[in-house]
Parts: structure tokens; C-alpha cells; sequence
């Protein structure tokens, strides 16, 4: 242990005089009290509220332990990157990890960047609804899901209820997105169209959308800003806006939620165990926390998600606020690790293509 | 610096107008020479006493070497030898600070690139030139051209280029949207300079500290800025329609995108011609008009030569961030007039490494090859003259109004109008937006800092520690980044073959992609390397400070070059004859000469540093290295207020710093 300090030590002293660091390589007596857990930013830092906060005080509290979260900026490319290069993962799981995250980390990965959670260690897992599995080698496990809806100001436009409504000439040059290459709204959208409309399909229906001057932009803030600043009326966006404009105050009449023909594309966020990892014991008891009814509804109500676990309460706000569909729609593990780049690269090839 | 020693600076000026004054009359006999060199050495020789330094106190040109022998035979008190030691690293200071840029640039910038660009060439494990021939042939990226790299006849690709169903590809597009934008800031930024540089009124000295604050702002704020401004129902349209006018429908366009890309680039312009101008000697001008010739003559024939060399470089580096311009082209034009960065970051976030290196360096070369044709021409047109008197501003209110006297600043009104338009209401925009809520004003959005400030966790971004990382990184970068630029500026304005390879493949960090940069980063400096079981990695606060430097040194260099690429050999010669080492020659001699270059290369590089946003996320070891920009990223959600109020809070503090740069670098030199 007192090795351990005064490497601790020198190491702080060497950041601090020079920015540079050394660590052993074989460093296995990883900290017994400390639990790391990777995810994205907003999950701990958003403007409005965000779960990781009173996850990681209560957390801690019960399990008498320290969790620390990793939010590296590149997200789950970080760790593949580290992995590539075999520098070693320190966190032992992953947060929020999308479907077609999953799929492009294993087609860039060689060997094992994640390995399975024991499910004998999980107490919950039963009442984890079966239809939110994505992952054929079951190392995710699901623990919530969003839906991409259309938001829609209904002081100015009707409701678009189909994705024909939305080329008619009433949404001409009204409705903005992000770009499916690099947000995650704009993403699943495509995704959707091509649930909807086929392989074949779907990019006759972007042709027709182009044509109508669906704005696409960079990201889900700049759509959210044309929006926000009543430029564009129509957004691809979350299903549950609403709860945010209850929250701030906001005229519920210009917030207003469609599910396109009463679907909506489910992103389904799940949590993996890097392979890497070494503290078994702390990190299956965090997974199993997180998958309780109870922390599926403070997740519910504070990151605005759907819970997994059939047993939640769902919270008030979410219920009355929030609109979920019946039969969520998305695509399998398999369909996206054999076509998500050609969909991407055909569909960017007839907008931006051309030219 | 210089600013330390005027007595001594102001001597050499002095003789230096005389040299040059010498030289307009065209009298380069050898007496004036020795005048010249006279007045040089008695400035060098009471710099020495003061230092009782490098120079000999009993005069006459001596050999460097033959010195150091007299010096260390002479005494070898401790005293002297301090002295010797002292005077030792300051003759090799250039040398040494050359050793330190390279070794920086190599660890920080030039073998972390590598190691990306490097995967478009290997391919598992072989190596190839598939990626680049793949990439040529698509016409996706380059259109008709495509054809001619898959060995289609040249005469039929040329003739489908001039019809009117040519395709241009991504990369034609982009180069074509760099080169509209380019001339947009050339018509946005000149009007500036001429009224910055020409003009004297209250409140131009803060104006022209401030030209270069639309460089620190996020293009997400940009973007509010602008959609209130160019919007459906914006500022624009406002006033249209007061006098009968409009609608005009200008996002989503591509004229959105130019004017985006003038609103950052044209202060550029602006800020280095009005450098530039502000070095123009008057005594030139006064002995053309004095020979007769009329001001628009010798505007034309002695102003004008002295400006093209700035214009151009503004112009060039324009082109090259707006060839590689990312985010403000989705966020108010759309994917339709995506450009070629926008497929390097779609490529890198797919992790396919092989296409976006290959792009990335398709990219580079194209930027390169831009920079590479200003800097030949940098070094053919540099024109020979010290700006020691600068030309006198004036009113820009005239005491007798004539129609030449009014004509200028009425076009200097019609221009402010369109300049409000373009540069202050997007700001204003985005500072109302900041007090904006549901029921009319509200202060909400700054309690919402203040709270985050108060209760933030450890691991969320907070204001004041983003306010004050980005001001320890920026300074830390400037103090850096200046002897960085100016080393390397003395490097590339000696006479060797090759030197301006040399210049253009140290401007690099100005034309890679900054998500190749990212990632090249974490391969090389963050993830480290492992030395006999110690891995041993470089982050945190110190390496973004350098990575910082590594961004901003180019803009020092594009300031301070070309200034010292027109300063007359013989001052530095008679100056190095003397005995003055090479680091006091440039301090004392060079430097004070070229300081309004150096002032706009610091407001630059502090600019640069406040502004960045790739490598500090990359390089933080933890959320209390994160700075303003990264901390109005993390504030962005559904309202727009905490992001907007966090962005008023980075106009605030660097316009401030950018007036205390501007006041600390002095007027200009001389004054």
C-alpha cells in the first residue's frame, strides 16, 4: 500500500509539474473501494438535470464504496481506441451504449473489448422485458430506451401523423433534423424510414423529403436551436420532449409529440462489462442497482427515459408528459452489423451527392 | 522585450529612417554605409555596457569567437564567468528555442498525425496506395475529375467540366464555397482595415483590439447568432420589411454559409492588413507625393505593394479554414452543401481509419498547396522598407467638408451598416438570447451558472474553473506559442534552398483535420509509452497548454515573417559585425521593428487558445481542465439560455483580455 502512495504521489507531482505521468504496466491491485463506470456526458452533466448525480450519491451510500464516472468525449471510441491499442481499460462497464454503437466498436475491435455479466449475480434480471435484448452475444444488457418522435409546434402546423404527411407542401422547408452520420436522433430517423419503407424504399422517400427541403443539420442542438428560435416548426427529436417543457415552463401548445404512424424507433441504451475489468464483484452489484425498480424510475424521471424493468413505477411527469409507443420499432443487432454503413453511405450519397 | 528598452530601441529606429531615407534618395555609397553602421554600433556598444554583455565596450567589428577568447582570458572572476555562461545560452537562445519548437511540434502535433494519416497507407499490414486510388476515382468526392484519375481521355472529362452538367464532387464544392468565402472576407475584412488603419475616432483603439473576437466563438453560437439575425423572423428581415423590403430567405443557403465564414474570417483579414498598414512608412508615401505623384498613385505604388503580402495571407488562410470548415456548414447550411471535412468526421466516427486518413490527407495537400503559392509569393514580393513613422490618421470627422473629404466616409457609413449587420447583430442576438425566457427578460440563465458553480460535482464543468482554465491555458499558450512563432519565423526567413517547404510544412497544424489531430493525440501523448514496464503518457494541464502552442505559433509566425522578410539584410549583418549575438540582434533590432506583427500574432494566438476545443477535450486528465468553450458545449439542451449565458461570459473575459493585449503590445512601435 505504501508503494502504492507514493507512486500515487509522484505520479500527481510529475502531472502537475510537467503534465507527464508514469504508471507501472502490471498494475493488477486495482482499488477494491473504487468502482468506474464510463458513459456519455449528459448522463452526469446536463444543463437540466441528469441521473448520474444521484446515482453515484446513492451508489455510494448504500454499497459503502466510491464510484467515479468516466466521460471521455469520444464516448465508446475512446475505449475502442484504448483497446486497438492496448493500453489497458480502467472502468469496469459501460453506460449507455446504443445498438449501432455496439456494432461499429465489435467491427473495429479485434478480440474482446466487452465480455458477459454473470446473470446468476443479478437479481433483477428476470423482470428485464425480453423485447429490449439486442445484443446476440448477450453482453449488453438493456437499461433504458428513448424513442425518436417528431416535435412539432402546434400553434403553427397540423399534426403530421404519417411519414407521407410529412412531404406534403405544408412542411416544405419546415422540418430539420440532425445529420444521421453523426447525431443519434438524425440516425435513428434514417433507421425508421428504412424499418418503414424497405431497403428499396427508403431512399426514394429521402429523395422526396430532399425535395420538399427537409433541413438536415449537424447536431440535435443545432436542430433544437432552429426550434427554439421558431424557424422551422417540425423536428425529429425525442418522444419525450414534453416532460422538459412542463419543466421549464415552457407553452406545451408549441411543444407537441407525433408518433409517426403511431411508432416510434427505439434507441435502447444498454450496459456491457469492458473485458478488461477486474473488480467482479462490485461491478455486477452496480449493474444489479441500476437494473432495481427504484433506480429505473429515478432514471425514468431525471434522464426522461423508458425504465426496462416491467416492475417500475413509472413517475408521474413521465406518464402524463411523455408519449410512448405501443409497438416500439428497431432493428436487430444482426440487420445492423450487415447493413448500418451501407444504409449510412447510400444515404448520404443521394443528398450530398450530385454535386 | 523591446517594450522594456525604449531608449535603446528608439536609437536604433532612429538610424534605421535615416538608412532608409538614405536608400529612397538612392545614394548606397559607402559613406552613408558607414553612418548606418556608425549609429548601429554606438546603440550596440551602450547595450552592451548596460548587460556588459557579448559586445565589446572598446568598439569596432570584431569576430564573435575572437571576443569570447579576450572575455575569458581577460578575468575569470566569478562574476565574469556568470556573465559568460549567461551570454553563452543567450547567443545559442535561437538555436535552443528551435530544438524546443521541433521537439514540441514532433511530440505533440507532427508524430500523433502520423500515426493517423499513416493508417491510409498501411492496410493490414501491407503497405498501399489503394485508399487514395479508390478515393480518387469516386466521383462522389471529386466529381468529373474522378474520370480523369480512372483514365478517362482528359478531353472528355474537360469538355463535361465546361457543360452545364459538370460535377464538381465534394471536394470541387468545397474548395469552391472556400473560394466564395474567401472573397466575401476580402470584401468584409478590407473596408475595415482601411478605417482602422486610416482613420482616427474615439474608441478605434477597442475596436480594433475587439476585431478578432468572432475567432473564440463556438459555431453553436454562431449559429443562435444567426438565426435570429438572417432568420424567417430575424433582425434582417426587421428592418427589411421597415423599409418595404424583403423577405429574404437566407439560412439553409449557401450564401448562410459565406456570410458565416466572413463573420469569422474577415476580421483576420481585417486585423494583419491593419498591421500591415500600420507599418507603411510615411516617409515613403511623403517622397512620392513629394515627386509628384497623386495619393491614388502612390496608394497604388507605394502603400498598395506593402499591403498585397498581408491581404494575400489573409486571404490564404481563410481558404484553408474555410476548406476545412465543419460545423457552421451543417448548422445553417445542411448536409446538401456538406463539405469534405464533414465525411473525415463521419469516417473517423465510423472508425473506418483507412478512408478518412486518405481524405484527410487529400484535404492537407489541397490546404498545403494553397499556403504553399502565398508563401512564394511572400518571398518574391517582400518589399524592402521599415515602417518607422507610420502614416497620420485621419479625423474621421472632417473639419472642412469637401466631396473628396466626404466621398470615403460615406462609404465608410455605408459600410458600417452592413457590418452591423454581419458582425454586431448576430453578437447582440446571442446576448439577448442569454436574458431570454418564456415570460420576457430574465436573468435565470446566469443563476443557472452561478448555481453550477455553487453545487457542481467534481466531475461536472463548472464556470469559474472553465473561466480560469481558459485564461491560465491561453496565457500559458501565448507565452509559449510567441517565442515558438518567432524562432520559427527567424528559421524560415534565412536564405537556404527549401526553406519555404520548410515554412508551409510547419503551418500543418493550421490544415489538419482537428478530429485526426484528436485522435492522433490519444495514440501518441495520452495512451504514452511503455519503457521497461512504466508507461509513461503526457496530459493535463501543461500538454494542452502546448497542444494550445502547437495551434496557435502558425498565426505568430504568419505575422511576424513577413516583416522580417522585408527588414534590410544589412541592419542584422552590421548589427552580427559588431559582435550583437543573434538573440540580441533579433530582440533589439528585429522584433521592435516587425511589433505590430507580433502584437496581432499574440491576439491571435491567445484567440486560438481560448477558442479550442478538440485537443483540450482530448488531453484533459479530468472536468477541472475543461475550459469556456467545452463548458457552453456541456450547457447546451433544450434551452438555449445556459449555453448563450456561458457564451457572454467567453465575449466578456476575452474581449477584455484582448484589450489589455492590445494595450500591453503598445500602439504600435514608435508612438
Amino acid at each position: 500500500m505504501r508503494r502504492r502512495a507514493f507512486l500515487g504521489s509522484s505520479a500527481a507531482i510529475a502531472t502537475g509539474l510537467a503534465g507527464c505521468s508514469a504508471n507501472p504496466v502490471d498494475d493488477d491491485d486495482a482499488d477494491d473501494d473504487t468502482l468506474s463506470v464510463a458513459t456519455y456526458g449528459s448522463f452526469v452533466d446536463a444543463p437540466s438535470d441528469s441521473p448520474g448525480e444521484w446515482i453515484k450519491d446513492e451508489f455510494e451510500e448504500r454499497y459503502g464504496t466510491e464510484l467515479e464516472w468516466h466521460t471521455p468525449d469520444q464516448e465508446i471510441n475512446y475505449y475502442v481506441e484504448r483497446h486497438n491499442e492496448e493500453v489497458g481499460i480502467e472502468p469496469e462497464l459501460y453506460l449507455g451504449l446504443s445498438p449501432h454503437d455496439l456494432v461499429r466498436a465489435d467491427q473495429n475491435t479485434e478480440g474482446e473489448l466487452f465480455a458477459e455479466l454473470d446473470e446468476n449475480e443479478l437479481e433483477h434480471i428476470d423482470d428485464i422485458d425480453e423485447q429490449y435484448y439486442f445484443d446476440p452475444q448477450d453482453r449488453a444488457i438493456p437499461t433504458y430506451s428513448s424513442y425518436c418522435a417528431i416535435v412539432y409546434d402546434g400553434r403553427t402546423v397540423d399534426t403530421p401523423e404519417t411519414f407521407e404527411d410529412l412531404l406534403s407542401s405544408e412542411y416544405e422547408g419546415q422540418i430539420a433534423l440532425s445529420n444521421p452520420q453523426e447525431g443519434t436522433t438524425g440516425l435513428l430517423f434514417l433507421l425508421w424510414t428504412i424499418d418503414q419503407f424497405g431497403e428499396e424504399g427508403y431512399l426514394d422517400y429521402w429523395e422526396a423529403l430532399a425535395e420538399n427541403d427537409i433541413r438536415i443539420l449537424d447536431s440535435w442542438g443545432d436542430v433544437y436551436t432552429q426550434f427554439e428560435e421558431e424557424e422551422i416548426p417540425v423536428i425529429v427529436s425525442y418522444s419525450n420532449d414534453r416532460v422538459y417543457a412542463e419543466r421549464f415552463g415552457n407553452d406545451l401548445e408549441k411543444h407537441q409529440v407525433s408518433l409517426l404512424n403511431d411508432e416510434a424507433y427505439a434507441n435502447v441504451s444498454g450496459i456491457l462489462r469492458f473485458a478488461d475489468g477486474t473488480n467482479d464483484e462490485l461491478a455486477h452489484e452496480f449493474v444489479d442497482f441500476v437494473l432495481s425498480p427504484e433506480v429505473q424510475a429515478v432514471i425514468a424521471e431525471r434522464n426522461v427515459t423508458g425504465p426496462v424493468n416491467i416492475e417500475t413505477d413509472l413517475p408521474e411527469v413521465y406518464q402524463e408528459f411523455a408519449e410512448d409507443p405501443d409497438e416500439p420499432v428497431f432493428f436487430d443487432y444482426d440487420a445492423l452489423d450487415e447493413n448500418l454503413t451501407t444504409w449510412v453511405d447510400d444515404w448520404s450519397d443521394v443528398i450530398a451527392g450530385g454535386r | 522585450m523591446a517594450g522594456k528598452e525604449p531608449a535603446d530601441t528608439e536609437h536604433v529606429a532612429q538610424t534605421d529612417g535615416e538608412a532608409d531615407a538614405i536608400r529612397m534618395n538612392g545614394e548606397r555609397n559607402a559613406a552613408s554605409l558607414r553612418t548606418d553602421g556608425e549609429r548601429n554600433a554606438t546603440s550596440l556598444r551602450m547595450n552592451g555596457e548596460r548587460n556588459a554583455g557579448p559586445i565589446r565596450t572598446d568598439g569596432g567589428p570584431v569576430p564573435l569567437t575572437e571576443t569570447e577568447e579576450n572575455d575569458s582570458s581577460r578575468s575569470r572572476s566569478e562574476d565574469e564567468q556568470r556573465h559568460h555562461i549567461r551570454d553563452a545560452v543567450e547567443r545559442r537562445a535561437v538555436v535552443l528555442f528551435a530544438i524546443g519548437t521541433t521537439i514540441l511540434l514532433s511530440l505533440l502535433f507532427y508524430y500523433p498525425v502520423a500515426t493517423v494519416l499513416v493508417e491510409s497507407l498501411v492496410v493490414e499490414g501491407r503497405l498501399t496506395l489503394a485508399a487514395f486510388a479508390d478515393l480518387l476515382r469516386n466521383p462522389f468526392y471529386f466529381g468529373d475529375l474522378a474520370r480523369l484519375f480512372a483514365g478517362e481521355s482528359p478531353l472528355s472529362v474537360g469538355r463535361d467540366l465546361l457543360s452545364s452538367e459538370r460535377r464538381i464532387g465534394i471536394v470541387g464544392f468545397t474548395a469552391y464555397q472556400a473560394i466564395l468565402s474567401t472573397l466575401l472576407s476580402l470584401a468584409l475584412g478590407l473596408p475595415a482595415a482601411y478605417l482602422l488603419a486610416r482613420y482616427e475616432f474615439r474608441g478605434r483603439r477597442t475596436l480594433r483590439s475587439l476585431t478578432i473576437l468572432p475567432f473564440v466563438l463556438p459555431s453553436i453560437m454562431v449559429a443562435i447568432g444567426f438565426v435570429a439575425t438572417f432568420g424567417q423572423n430575424g433582425t434582417l428581415n426587421g428592418i427589411l420589411s421597415m423599409v418595404g423590403l424583403g423577405p429574404v430567405e437566407l439560412l439553409f443557403t449557401l450564401e448562410a454559409i459565406l456570410i458565416a465564414h466572413a463573420f469569422y474570417n474577415a476580421p483576420l483579414i481585417a486585423r494583419v492588413t491593419t498591421a500591415a498598414w500600420e507599418s507603411v512608412d510615411a516617409s515613403a508615401v511623403e517622397t512620392a507625393r513629394s515627386l509628384g505623384a497623386s495619393p491614388v498613385r502612390a496608394f497604388r505604388d507605394v502603400i498598395a505593394p506593402q499591403l498585397y503580402p498581408a491581404v494575400l495571407m489573409g486571404a490564404a488562410l481563410t481558404f484553408v479554414f474555410t476548406f476545412g470548415t465543419f460545423p457552421i456548414v451543417l448548422a445553417l447550411g445542411g448536409f446538401e452543401l456538406a463539405t469534405v471535412e464533414v465525411f473525415v468526421y463521419q469516417l473517423v466516427r465510423e472508425l473506418n481509419y483507412t478512408e478518412a486518413a486518405a481524405l484527410a490527407i487529400v484535404e492537407l495537400a489541397i490546404s498545403l498547396g494553397v499556403l504553399y503559392a502565398y508563401l512564394r509569393y511572400e518571398a518574391k514580393h517582400a518589399v524592402r522598407s521599415q515602417g518607422i513613422r507610420p502614416l497620420p490618421r485621419k479625423s474621421l470627422f472632417p473639419s472642412q467638408p469637401s466631396l473628396r473629404e466626404l466621398l470615403p466616409r460615406i462609404a465608410i457609413g455605408i459600410y458600417a451598416v452592413v457590418a452591423l449587420v454581419v458582425f454586431i447583430a448576430p453578437i447582440a442576438s446571442m446576448i439577448y438570447t442569454s436574458v431570454a425566457g418564456p415570460n420576457g427578460l430574465t436573468l435565470d440563465h446566469y443563476r443557472f451558472l452561478v448555481d453550477r458553480q455553487a453545487t457542481g460535482a467534481a466531475y461536472q464543468v463548472r464556470p469559474w474553473s472553465a473561466v480560469r482554465n481558459s485564461l491560465l491555458f491561453a496565457v500559458g499558450a501565448l507565452a509559449l506559442s510567441l517565442p515558438m512563432g518567432v524562432v520559427v519565423s527567424v528559421l524560415t526567413t534565412r536564405r537556404y534552398r527549401g526553406r519555404k517547404l520548410v515554412d508551409v510544412i510547419s503551418m500543418a497544424p493550421l490544415a489538419v483535420s482537428g478530429i485526426i489531430v484528436g485522435i492522433g493525440l490519444l495514440r501518441g501523448p495520452v495512451f504514452g509509452v511503455e519503457i521497461a514496464g512504466w508507461r509513461l503518457a503526457v496530459g493535463g494541464a501543461v500538454a494542452i497548454i502546448a497542444a494550445h502552442a502547437v495551434s496557435c505559433y502558425p498565426f505568430v509566425v504568419r505575422t511576424v515573417a513577413p516583416g522580417l522578410e522585408s527588414l534590410d539584410p544589412r541592419l542584422v549583418e552590421s548589427a552580427r559585425a559588431l559582435g550583437a549575438s543573434r538573440t540580441r540582434t533579433l530582440v533589439d533590432i528585429e522584433l521592435p521593428l516587425v511589433w505590430p506583427g507580433v502584437v496581432a500574432g499574440a491576439a491571435f494566438a491567445f484567440a486560438i487558445s481560448i477558442g479550442e476545443f478538440s485537443s483540450t477535450v482530448v488531453l484533459a486528465t479530468g472536468t477541472d481542465q475543461y475550459t469556456m468553450p467545452v463548458a457552453i458545449e456541456r450547457f447546451i439542451g433544450r434551452r438555449l439560455g445556459p449555453a448563450t449565458a456561458m457564451g457572454v461570459v467567453l465575449l466578456v473575459v476575452t474581449s477584455i483580455s484582448f484589450v489589455i493585449i492590445d494595450r500591453l503590445g503598445g500602439e504600435s512601435f514608435g508612438l
